[in-house]
């Protein structure tokens, strides 16, 4: 059985709201191995985004044991979770958030150039090949639809091939069509590459691509389901992570 | 040209309105501080000019022990080694020798007292320019002797005029009082009374008659380059003898070199004030442009983009309009260089035909300095004035927390 990729064990997390406390997460415990493709699942306020951030060592638990790929969060410094998230996760946000300036292919190079790799334009290309984005390259953000957009930010959030990918709420901007388009994408990638995808969503359709999902309701897993006849870390046992150059 | 280049160069057209405006900013503050920074070169080499060829010499042998007492009765312990030296040195433009006596001059009953300066008739001329500038009379000759050449202020006071003899008394070798008679052969009117009052020239032999003390108290140098006084004082400084020593322009004349630092330094002042105006502003606009894009960066950190490479992107931005701004601060400013240049700031409306300024004799027309160091000098203030103004807001963007600005955005 593979190493768990995620683990967390009695993690919250507590915002100060002035006077106000807001306890986001109430003691979450999960454990996520490599090649998942995970929903997170659940109301508004349930502590989707918060669970995603802390995995994303984007924010610090306020207590819990929280490990993602065999590093606690909460002992690294400001620069090694910058570190973390450069070399091994990938996001994707609700808002695509493409750099507005830049040109698809601009974008997911730019990635590439963070991380010090040599031929970024021809990686950068091969993926948006690979993606099927190639006829899209030289446009900015603001000349592409909105499905056009999240499939750039896939490709930006997985061309550098991280172990790990973060999408909150993917196709929350997505019509029915482009939802579709983008998870066929996502579970291609995972099924291809080995990478292990955890997205939160409300979307039914969504749901239904997941291989796992968990619900969280008011900041605990309420529920933790497996799709039947796939057993997650069983699926594509022995694939590790595929190198850039692969793809080159 | 990487991404990040890129970016940051794309970014600058987002508000290109914002951009345009900071860059006329800096360039017209660049533009103000390449002016005043024209007028102080200019300044500056005029007064040193001024104070060389007014008979202080850019840099000047000494006996050791003058630079504290100033007593015109030392002579020199090796004129001819110091001489020696002097020729070996390059780029001297002019050369002189000179011997002082401190004396009373009379005619009559009325009487002056003077610093009597012993010239050689033959290279005072080129290092002096009272000596180029009489205007009764002629200059000394090297065949004279029992003449002399007065300020006209000296002239005024003794109520003499060319071919009296006045009676120049001062203490011999021996402690006696010597006494000679000098006849008038020339007049210099500086437009100054405080400098007429200060030309007394003989020949070096009459300042060895009167005070019974041979050789010479000085060597004087004109340089082809006044800005390379310290390189020449080191290179003389070598080669001359002890008993001697080598002072620069700014030692013989502390006063006159510390008024002119005052003076740049207050100059300086107002345009580093100046310029914080314009850092402040552009800091200011710099900051609003941070905050508009608190998301990106915040994604760009979600990413992976660690705190220093946001800040050298922002760096790389300021550095672009640094750039621009000291291409525009050019334009704005060498028109107006070049008008200091040529046409000059007259101030004789306010100082008369002349002026003197801790005893030198000052030209009331203030020229300014060019040459290639002005793209240098703007490039280099356009560059620190926008690295300064994107600093704090280059480091609040390298703190912006990505779950924080994702979450509030």
């Amino acid at each position: 059985m593979s190493e768990p990729i995620l683990v967390a064990r009695g993690v919250t997390k507590v915002f100060e709201l002035g006077r106000q406390q807001v306890r986001a997460l109430r003691g979450v415990d999960l454990e996520v191995r490599e090649g998942e493709f995970l929903a997170l699942v659940g109301p508004s306020g349930s502590g989707k985004t918060t669970l995603l951030n802390l995995v994303g060592a984007l924010d610090l638990p306020t207590s819990g044991e929280l490990r993602v790929l065999g590093q606690s969060i909460a002992v690294l410094s400001r620069r090694q979770r910058a570190d973390l998230r450069l070399r091994s996760i990938g996001f994707v946000f609700q808002a695509f958030n493409l750099v507005p300036v830049l040109t698809a292919l601009e974008n997911v190079e730019f990635v590439l150039e963070l991380q010090g790799l040599e031929h970024r334009r021809e990686r950068a290309r091969a993926v948006l090949q690979e993606l099927g984005l190639a006829e899209l390259a030289d446009r900015r953000p603001s000349e592409l639809s909105g499905g056009q957009q999240q499939r750039v930010a896939v490709a930006r959030a997985v061309a550098a091939r991280p172990a790990l990918v973060l999408a909150d709420e993917p196709t929350a901007n997505l019509d029915g069509e482009n939802a579709e388009i983008l998870m066929h994408m996502m579970r291609d990638l995972r099924e291809r590459h080995g990478m292990t995808f955890i997205f939160s969503t409300h979307d039914p359709r969504v749901i239904a691509h997941a291989v796992r999902v968990v619900t969280l309701v008011d900041g605990r897993v309420a529920r933790d389901e497996v799709t039947p006849g796939e057993a997650p870390h069983e699926i594509i046992p022995g694939i590790g992570k595929a190198p850039v150059s692969a793809i080159a | 040209m990487g991404t990040a280049w890129t970016y940051a160069l794309r970014s600058l057209r987002r508000n290109a309105r914002r951009t345009a405006l900071s860059i006329v900013g800096i360039g017209i503050g660049c533009a103000l501080a390449l002016f005043m920074e024209s007028l102080n070169r200019g300044r500056d080499e005029l007064f040193a000019r001024m104070g060389a060829y007014g008979g202080a010499g850019h840099v000047r042998i000494v006996p050791n022990g003058w630079r504290e007492r100033r007593d015109p009765r030392l002579r020199l312990a090796n004129l001819a080694a110091d001489v020696e030296a002097v020729r070996q040195l390059p780029g001297v433009a002019a050369v002189t020798i000179r011997a002082r006596a401190q004396s009373l001059v009379a005619m009559g009953t009325h009487v002056v007292p003077v610093e009597i300066v012993g010239v050689d008739p033959q290279t005072e001329p080129s290092t002096n320019r009272f000596a180029r500038n009489v205007s009764q009379g002629r200059y000394l000759q090297s065949s004279d002797t029992g003449t002399v050449v007065i300020g006209q202020a000296i002239a005024d006071r003794l109520v003499a005029g060319l071919d009296d003899e006045i009676l120049a008394t001062a203490v011999g070798r021996s402690g006696d009082i010597e006494s000679t008679l000098l006849r008038i052969v020339g007049i210099v009117r500086t437009g100054s009374d405080e400098i007429d009052a200060t030309i007394c020239h003989v020949v070096l032999a009459d300042v060895e008659r009167l005070t019974g003390l041979g050789g010479a108290g000085e060597v004087t140098l004109i340089l082809e380059d006044w800005e390379r006084a310290d390189l020449a004082k080191a290179s003389l400084s070598q080669a001359v003898r002890a008993g001697d020593e080598v002072l620069t322009w700014g030692e013989i004349s502390p006063e006159f070199k510390g008024h002119l630092e005052q003076d740049n330094a207050v100059s300086r002042l107002v345009s580093g004030i100046i310029l914080l105006i314009v850092v402040l502003g552009v800091a200011s606009a710099q900051l609003a442009a941070v905050l508009e894009r608190r998301r990106e960066f915040a994604v760009l950190s979600a990413l992976g983009m660690r705190s220093r490479t946001i800040v050298a992107v922002l760096l790389q931005e300021a550095l672009a309009i640094g750039v621009a701004s000291a291409a525009l601060g050019l334009t704005i400013g060498l028109p107006f260089v070049w008008w200091l240049t040529t046409r000059g700031i007259d101030l004789s409306r306010y100082m008369g035909a002349s002026y003197s300024f801790q005893g030198v004799l000052i030209e009331p027309i203030i020229y300014g300095d060019a040459g290639a160091w002005t793209a240098w000098y703007v490039l280099t203030v356009a560059i620190l004035v926008t690295v300064a103004a994107s600093l704090y807001p280059a480091w609040f963007a390298s703190r912006t927390n990505p779950a924080d600005a994702l979450r509030v955005a």
